[in-house]
């Protein structure tokens, strides 16, 4: 093969930093929402049990009163963030990558071209059946064990987002 | 399943393999469960055991070492077809492993001391699932070692005969490189930038420990001759030299150590390159055997220490893809220990030795970009330096003295003073189709990347980067992850753009 070596002007590269993002399907707030929920009323319940049941000094049981304050306080103020970081992540796709934006305070993006994916799996949560949402997993090499997680897809967006990069990735897909 | 095939050949080793299950065997015990003997020893010690029973205890488990590697070596077979490499091993639990002739990352031909007189090797095959799961055919004939390489590199005609007796090279390798005794040398003292810590540290406070050590032995030895010369007011001055020199040359066995391990590993180093495979050749007692296609070359990693920097030498690694590689799922990455060496070169070695790595590659050209020099001072010294530095002054101010707190703003300059160093060094540029990366405080780090092969590319901005429009560019290659923090934002994003070309239009192999 001849090596070649020719000039590239990167201005007049396609830019990542331009595309225009896609948000997660608008079930996934409301998935995320519903997990919170059941999360944080595990955690009420609890420190309301752990308030009602056997005898107690006076101390702990003043102590003991305000766990519930505080898990509901806790509760109003990261089911809000949450929801927010939810709004934030998004995703583009492009011929030949796709990128995934994610991260309320440390904002990040990730830009993955569909010839490096090895494998892509998609991953139905109990939760997440009821509300018909899937998660992608894309696996490259060298990297941890998932390389980028997509959640908040549509089960059959999901779906069809794996046949649509698998395609792309050559000969190399989901073995 | 293929292996239930009754044409495939399965083939046994050596019985001499045995030595090398007891090897490993001896190895793992040491490594997973010799904290626990040392704990069971003490036990027996303490109590009213005798010597005896405990050297019952240890024959027993010397016994259960050599007959599990006896039965090892007894279920290890192993057996080449058109496209891979089959192994069946296990004495409990049964594993059959297959790995396919394109997923090997390099192949290593060892010849330990115990079987080069009876012409047998170790074949180690590296491939880029894990590194755990790196298939070792000890005590195979050496023809038979050196013709399947070829086979497996190559991938050409498969073996059918175990008993072939010269390998066939397709051309004459070329000599790229022959490393002296004294080049190995001087690699051995310049490969473990700890060590030197070590002694310089030693160095340093060798008076008060040395004092205290040596007024042990001297008690414990009757050596009163050397107590009182260390003891004597008038001899003090000789006593002090006579303590710190037994302590320097205590602490220069660490380097001399290094030294004799650089030249049992790396004597006689010969580096070869036939078509497009990399072959290096070393080893004073054992000698080591090790191929390397290419292509799959990831990165190519110039390290210098300030050991190396006063010797003028630059150590090169070659390294491959890494564990986790995706090829199986649950993965996590082990480490790069699948590295090729080329030791202490000579600068201009190093640049013609990484063109001929990475053809085309001007490592000599490389306009660095330095990151935004305030804020990741401003960042390291107050996310990294200065918790460490209050943390370590708080309780001596409050319990000791009110003078302790000084200490912060004098630690704080020399923290300064090396976050400064490190942000010199801090470096990132682009020369054609090669990205660089540099790192090091007094010593450097550059890696060297075809852009083509980067796997995936992370940026990741704070609130407060955002603000400057900065962010820090992660790089992942199939080997390892590189790190350029506060870059500017327009500069990563070039960088991504560039890096995303190569990969998306070319269909070169990156594996």
């Amino acid at each position: 093969m001849a090596f070649l070596n020719l000039q590239i002007d990167t201005n007049d590269l396609p830019r990542a930093a331009d595309l225009e993002m896609e948000p997660m399907a608008p079930a996934y707030e409301r998935e995320v929402l519903t997990q919170q929920l059941i999360v944080w009323g595990i955690v009420f319940l609890t420190s309301i049990i752990l308030y009602l049941v056997g005898d107690k000094p006076e101390m702990l049981k003043h102590f003991l009163a305000l766990l519930p304050l505080a898990a509901l306080l806790l509760a109003m103020l990261i089911i809000p963030l949450r929801i927010k970081q939810v709004r934030v992540k998004a995703i583009a796709l492009r011929e030949h990558d796709i990128a995934y934006r994610s991260g309320l305070f440390f904002r990040k993006t990730v830009m993955l071209a569909f010839n490096r994916v090895q494998h892509i799996e998609v991953t139905v949560g109990p939760l997440q059946r009821r509300f018909g949402l899937a998660s992608l997993k894309f696996f490259t090499a060298g990297g941890s064990a998932v390389d980028l997680k997509v959640d908040g897809l549509m089960r059959e967006r999901a779906e069809q987002l794996r046949a649509y990069i698998l395609d792309r990735s050559g000969s190399r897909g989901e073995r | 399943m293929a292996s239930a095939d009754p044409r495939l050949h399965w083939q046994r080793t050596s019985p001499l393999a045995v030595v090398f299950f007891i090897t490993r065997f001896a190895r793992q015990f040491v490594m997973n469960a010799l904290p626990a003997m040392v704990l069971l020893l003490g036990l027996a010690a303490a109590s009213d055991l005798q010597w005896p029973s405990i050297l019952a205890g240890v024959l027993v488990v010397v016994a259960v070492g050599v007959s599990a590697s006896v039965l090892s070596y007894l279920r290890f077979r192993f057996c080449i077809t058109d496209d891979a490499v089959l192994v069946r091993s296990g004495v409990v639990h049964r594993e059959e492993l297959i790995v396919e002739f394109d997923r090997i990352q390099n192949i290593t031909i060892k010849e330990p001391f115990y079987m080069r007189p009876f012409g047998l090797a170790l074949l180690s095959i590296d491939t880029a699932g894990s590194v755990k799961k790196e298939i070792t055919l000890g005590g195979i004939a050496k023809p038979l070692a050196l013709t399947l390489r070829n086979t497996i590199l190559s991938g050409e005609q498969p073996l059918t005969t175990d008993d072939i007796e010269e390998p066939v090279f397709a051309t004459e390798p070329t000599l790229l490189l022959a490393r002296s005794r004294r080049d190995i040398v001087i690699y051995g003292l310049t490969v473990n930038f700890f060590l030197w810590v070590v002694v310089a540290f030693g160095a340093v406070f060798s008076t008060e420990i040395s004092q205290t050590f040596l007024h042990r032995l001297a008690s414990r030895f009757k050596l009163d001759v050397l107590l009182t010369t260390a003891q004597s007011d008038d001899s003090a001055i000789v006593g002090m030299l006579v303590i710190i020199g037994l302590t320097l040359a205590a602490l220069l066995l660490l380097p001399l150590i290094s030294v004799i391990g650089a030249l049992l590993r790396h004597y006689g180093y010969r580096l070869t390159v036939d078509a497009e495979t990399y072959r290096k050749n070393s080893g004073l007692l054992s000698r080591h055997d090790e191929s390397m296609k290419r292509h799959k070359i990831q990165a190519v990693v110039w390290k210098q220490n300030f050991v190396a920097r006063w010797f003028g030498r630059i150590n090169i690694q070659l390294r491959v893809a890494s564990a986790g590689s995706g090829m199986d799922s649950g993965q996590l990455q082990i480490g790069s220990k699948s590295t090729f060496l080329v030791p202490a070169l000579h600068p201009a070695e190093a640049i013609d030795l990484t063109a001929e790595f990475l053809p085309g590659c001007q490592s000599d050209q490389v306009p660095f970009s330095s990151v935004d020099r305030r804020r990741y001072t401003l960042k390291t010294l107050g996310r990294d330096w200065l918790p460490f530095i209050l943390g370590a002054c708080i309780l001596p101010t409050i319990l000791v003295s009110w003078k302790f707190a000084l200490a912060v703003p004098v630690a704080m300059g020399f923290a300064w003073l090396i976050v400064h160093q490190c942000w010199r060094k801090l470096g990132w540029g682009v020369v054609g189709e090669y990205g660089f990366v540099r790192t090091g405080f007094i010593g450097t780090m550059i890696t060297v990347f075809p852009l083509f092969k980067v796997q995936r590319i992370d940026i990741c901005q704070t609130p407060f980067q955002h603000r400057a429009g900065l962010a820090n560019l992660t790089i992942h290659l199939a080997s390892h992850s590189l790190t350029v923090p506060y870059m500017r934002m327009q500069d990563a994003g070039r960088f991504r753009n560039l890096a995303l070309y190569y990969v998306e239009s070319t269909d070169r192999p990156w594996y």
